[in-house]
């Protein structure tokens, strides 16, 4: 048995050392490894401090998009589109001191087609020099300037870069791009785009496609090698009219999907179109919002997903703070650990590592960070309304010195995939009935929802109005949220009992299905300058008029109005709290 | 959009852009429909309403990039630049009075398919109307508060209605071979590697097919081909001191086919790689008053930026420009054997494809050839449809970038002497002069990079031409030296005077002109010239030392 157990033991390790070589191996690896060996060993300026860490990251892109209007594909070519780019990070001092906190230029180069190694490493000689100059001046100003001010000494005490275990894994190459490519997405966009041509109203519309595969790699003077597998699709179908009083009615259904196989069957994108145009047409027609309002909304589906990740998208990530300047812009969540931060019923859960939920396949997930750090495979953040930990990379601070492995970028963290969870819950069904219940509790005649739209920068275009006495619900549009942040969180009503995956640009949210949140404010939107109307008439709706009448759409008359006076006032009707 | 050719080029080809030959048409056809109906309606809003043109650029590219031998890129692109111009007011006075800036340019998708090109060209020429009545206004209030203008001629006038459509493009026999060009490419880069002390080595080639349209409400309907390759071949080194030492070959041709055959390139790229070893240890030259000549190409240059700028006709209206030449028409001007003309008609000079030819400007008036100066005697300035004071009526020169206002620039300029001399007669005289003045040397200007010249009144009326390859000639017969870090300046009327003599063979430069209206193919050829009195002064510099570590490909110690 101990044999057995022994002889598995030397076969695991002989097909992970083959693993590690197979990527050693690896053309982009090699090239890296060789120039990044070099500069390492002998990158030095006289009497200039030399680089004790560089890491060079590498991305090997292929891209492709489709777009198509009104039934036809605009885009003049859609093969796909391969490119490289590499970034030097490099740093002069020790672990301790190296301010790799306070800088970061952001340049990136963008490598040859062709896998040539003599110019891949002349690309990398050449930015590894400029960066190291550019670094060591940056150092020895900095320690300079460090000399004038008095730091609080456990500041001091901290290390600017945490050490790490270097990892040497290979999760897998470049997702192939199907042979078909994006091509047998034609037709469907096309029939896609086709369903705006019966609104010649709606006069910008489009159905775009976008596939991204890519593969990341990071070499390390600690010894890190690891290449790992990027892949994103995004299908958009957007569409906007100009509204009577100047005003842009724009909607649009994105689709985030890590392979293109994910993403919805036709009948459900048709349907996604066909929203959208119902909406356009409906938010065309609606009441304005009037008064003020501060009381229960409802949010729902992808409302709520934009809501959680504006609210704890970027805040809850670890700020070091800076040892040479004072810093009062900047929200500290350190500090706050341990205290309430949002309502007691929730908790938010950091799962980087999770690759499916409710049998899709989520956006966010990684098994290594930008750092090449593994991260764990869950984290809470908060419980039960307290928060508990932070999302942390290799800065260390005073309350996490190890690194957390949720490095998104230089000093960006993610989660990855966040969960939210309520324990306060009512079935799908119920939650109208609670929102009506909640209004009435304080006495309102009218309640508010925040349906499937797009809620960004903490603004939604539209939302519905419930009569409480009767249930009977009404668009509206021109209003906006006051205050509308994080602490609003601290007011949650209730959640649905079932939660959903929404999936967004290399981020997803678990959530319930829908959530109230009391006091919450609004306003009519008091913005005076709109944009005047175009004053040619539509000419999409001149040929139709032309060419007679449509069983669809019945044009309005055109205005005919003299140069930039004011348009004619419409008769709107108006809804009052 | 950009599209890697690379991936894809054997399956699918270009066939994504190969449009059926109507299709073409139909661009056209939408076009002058909207503009119709958009002025009709829009006439009736507002009678001031007097003129109205749209202008659009349907552009292919094909780019291929190498590096020191290796691909760094293969792609190709299409897209249309959509210009409405709209006029508001009269032709004596409009919004475009003096208005440099204000295009607002749109796009049109590259599809064929008349309600997608009417919504593009509706919402633009919505935005460009309210711009028009905004600068209108703007322009009718200048009146009101500040003192008359210098210059009272009209804003606009009149030109002859003209149709004329090139036919449909066949842009399936006009793609390049892009194996042969990349094979080419990789070779010349290749080149550059082979010596040590260069840092970069890049050949690269742009094929551009352009298909313009113009429709105006005056009836006039163009439609222009044209296509245009430009390779060029760069590389750079680093002199110990920090300066960065780079050299061009520029090569210009209609299409492909006609670039310069591969062994006389390798020539080029060889001989510019040893000039570049040579600069990295040539002395850094002082400044410097004496006499000095001007190569084919650098004299090119130079009569571009110092003189042709100062012939385009439009600037002239504002009180801000210099006026160099304005009262100045029958006036000489330059020695009495010199000649220019600007000539857009032109495809060829001498055996060299010029790149400032076109058969229509971007006001639609039919380009034509002007002399500009006639022994030594100013005759004309490039004008566009803007007149000024004492010039009336456009010459087709108004040009501008895709998207832009069309102003006055330059096409292909010719610099013309009545008498010349050898090279060697010439290089004598800078001898000579240099002895009489007493300096050991004089200058010759072998190559530019290009140059600027400043035209307004605010700032000094100077001129910098940037030199890349020059050499001292020394009075006493002694052996040319290269020299590194000169520039050429100077200012305009001074230095026009001191052009004393020219030799008998013409160079020709051709590039890209960058100026209010963007940047517009242009060409210059010119004899070389012999100025008696020129003055230089340092090249500002990197000081960035030289990278550390050697070239990756040259370390023995690392491989």
């Amino acid at each position: 048995m101990l044999k057995k157990i022994l002889l598995s033991a030397c076969s695991f390790a002989l097909v992970l050392g083959a693993g590690a070589q197979e990527l050693r191996d690896n053309f982009y690896v090699k090239v890296l490894s060789e120039e990044l060996d070099r500069n390492i060993r002998r990158l030095r300026l006289p009497d200039l401090g030399k680089p004790f860490f560089i890491s060079y990251k590498l991305r090997n892109t292929v891209s492709q998009s489709l777009r198509a209007e009104r039934g036809r594909i605009v885009t003049p070519f859609s093969g796909p589109s391969e490119t490289k780019t590499a970034s030097v990070k490099l740093l002069v001092g020790d672990y301790h001191r190296n301010f790799d906190y306070l800088f970061n230029d952001g340049s990136y180069i963008v490598l040859p087609d062709e896998n040539n190694a003599d110019e891949f490493r002349r690309v990398l000689w050449l930015e590894t020099d400029r960066a190291y100059k550019k670094t060591a001046q940056q150092y020895n100003a900095t320690m300079a300037a460090l000399k004038r001010v008095t730091v609080d000494p456990k500041e001091l005490e901290l290390h600017d870069l945490s050490r790490i275990r270097a990892e040497v894994k290979d999760l897998g190459e470049r997702p192939p791009i199907p042979r078909a490519g994006i091509e047998r997405w034609k037709p469907l966009l096309e029939k896609l785009s086709a369903l705006f041509v019966a609104y010649p109203q709606i006069t910008t519309s489009s159905c775009h496609l976008a596939v991204t595969h890519a593969e990341e790699y990071l070499v390390s003077s600690e010894g890190a090698i690891i290449r790992r597998p990027v892949s994103q699709a995004l299908l958009t179908i957007s569409a906007a009219m100009p509204g009577d009083d100047g005003t842009n009615i724009f909607e649009t259904y994105d689709e985030y999907v890590t392979r293109i196989d994910d993403l919805p069957d036709a009948t459900a994108l048709e349907a996604a179109a066909r929203g959208i145009i119902k909406r356009i047409l409906e938010r065309d027609q609606a009441s304005k919002f009037e008064g003020a309002y501060l009381g229960p909304v409802l949010f729902e589906g992808e409302s709520l997903s934009n809501l959680i990740s504006g609210f704890f998208r970027y805040s809850l990530g670890v700020n070091r703070k800076s040892i040479l300047y004072p810093d009062n812009s900047t929200t500290f969540y350190e500090d706050k650990l341990g205290q309430k931060l949002v309502a007691a019923d929730l908790s938010l859960t950091a799962l980087p590592r999770l690759k499916a939920y409710g049998g899709r396949h989520t956006t966010g997930a990684f098994d290594i960070d930008y750092d090449g750090v593994e991260p764990p495979d869950s984290l809470v953040l908060v419980r039960n309304g307290v928060l508990k930990s932070l999302l942390n990379g290799r800065t260390p601070t005073r309350k996490f010195q190890e690194p957390g492995g949720f490095a998104y970028g230089e000093r960006a963290y993610s989660a990855g995939v966040l969960k939210l969870t309520a324990d306060k819950v009512a079935p799908l069904k119920d939650m109208k009935k609670e929102l009506v219940k909640a209004a009435k509790e304080e006495g309102l005649p009218y309640a508010y929802i925040v349906r499937n739209v797009n809620v960004s920068y903490g603004q939604a275009p539209y939302l519905y109005r419930i009569d409480t006495a009767t249930l009977k619900e009404e668009l509206l549009t021109g209003f906006k949220f006051t205050n509308l942040n994080m602490r609003s969180m601290r007011r949650f009503v209730i959640a649905a009992n079932q939660l959903r995956l929404w999936n967004q640009s290399f981020y997803s949210v678990i959530c319930p299905q829908s959530m109230i949140i009391g006091e919450i404010e609004l306003e009519a939107e008091n913005s005076v300058v709109k944009a005047k109307p175009i004053i040619v008439t539509n000419p999409l709706l001149d040929k139709k008029a032309h060419s007679g009448p449509s069983g669809v759409f019945h044009p309005r008359p055109a205005h005919r109005r003299t140069s930039l006076e004011a348009a004619p006032v419409k008769t709107r009707r108006t809804s009052k709290k | 959009m950009i599209f890697n050719l690379r991936l894809r080029l054997a399956a699918i080809g270009l066939t994504c852009i190969i449009q059926p030959l109507p299709a073409q048409d139909l661009l056209m056809t939408t076009l002058t429909k909207e503009l119709n109906r958009e002025f009709g309606q829009l006439k009736k809003a507002d009678d001031r309403l007097y003129y109205m043109s749209y202008r659009v650029d349907d552009i292919t590219t094909y780019n291929i990039r190498t590096s020191f031998g290796a691909v760094s890129g293969i792609d190709s692109s299409r897209y249309r630049i959509f210009s409405p111009s709209v006029r508001l007011g009269s032709y004596q006075l409009d919004n475009t009075h003096n208005a440099g800036f204000g295009q607002f340019p749109g796009t049109i998708p590259v599809v064929n398919d008349e309600d997608i090109i009417a919504l593009a060209v509706w919402k633009n020429t919505d935005n460009a109307y309210k711009n028009a009545v905004q600068a209108y206004e703007q322009v009718l209030t200048n009146k009101k508060v500040k003192a008359a203008e210098e210059d009272s001629a009209a804003d606009f006038s009149a030109a002859a209605k003209v149709v004329y459509h090139d036919p449909p493009l066949l842009y399936a026999a006009l793609r390049p071979d892009v194996d042969a060009l990349v094979k080419n490419l990789v070779a010349y880069s290749a080149l550059l590697k082979a010596n040590p002390d260069l840092l970069a080595g890049v050949a690269n080639i742009e094929f551009k097919i352009i298909r313009k349209y113009f429709t105006d409400t005056d009836g006039s309907s163009i439609i222009e081909n044209s296509t245009s390759t430009w390779q060029s071949v760069y590389s750079i080194t680093k002199a110990s001191d920090g300066m960065e030492l780079p050299l061009f070959r520029m090569y210009y041709a209609y299409e492909p086919q006609g670039l310069p055959s591969r062994d006389s390139v390798l020539r080029d790229i060889k001989e510019m790689s040893t000039t570049l070893t040579a600069l990295r240890t040539a002395p850094v030259a002082d400044p410097f008053v004496g006499p000095a000549i001007l190569s084919g190409r650098a004299s090119g240059v130079f009569f571009h930026e110092i003189f042709g700028h100062r012939l385009e006709g439009k600037r002239m209206k504002s009180d801000f420009d210099g006026h160099t030449f304005k009262n100045k028409i029958g006036s000489p001007v330059l020695p009495s054997f010199l000649s220019i003309t600007l000539d857009p008609t032109l495809k060829n000079v001498g055996n060299t494809e010029v790149n400032g030819f076109y058969r229509y400007d971007d006001e639609g008036v039919p380009a034509q050839k002007v002399t500009a100066v006639e022994d030594g005697i100013l005759r004309s300035f490039l004008m566009t449809r803007t007149p000024i004071n004492g010039s009336n009526g456009s010459n087709g020169h108004a040009r501008t970038a895709p998207g832009g206002i069309p102003e006055s620039r330059q096409s292909n300029l010719i610099v013309k002497a009545t008498t010349s001399k050898t090279a060697a007669e010439l290089k004598e005289l800078l001898r000579k002069e240099a002895r009489k003045q007493g300096h050991e040397y004089g200058y010759y200007f072998e190559d530019v990079q290009g140059g600027f010249t400043s035209i307004g009144r605010t700032m000094p009326n100077a001129f910098n031409v940037m030199p890349v390859e020059v050499y001292k000639v020394f009075a006493d017969g002694s052996p040319d030296q290269l020299v590194r870090g000169v520039d050429l300046i100077g200012t305009p009327l001074s230095m026009f005077r001191r052009i004393v003599a020219a030799d008998n063979t013409v160079e020709t430069f051709n590039g890209m002109c960058g100026s209010g209206s963007g940047w517009v193919p242009v060409s210059a050829s010119s004899p070389a010239i012999f100025v008696d009195l020129i003055e230089t002064q340092k090249k500002s510099k990197s000081n960035e030392r030289p990278p550390v570590l050697p070239r990756p490909d040259l370390d023995d110690a690392s491989h």
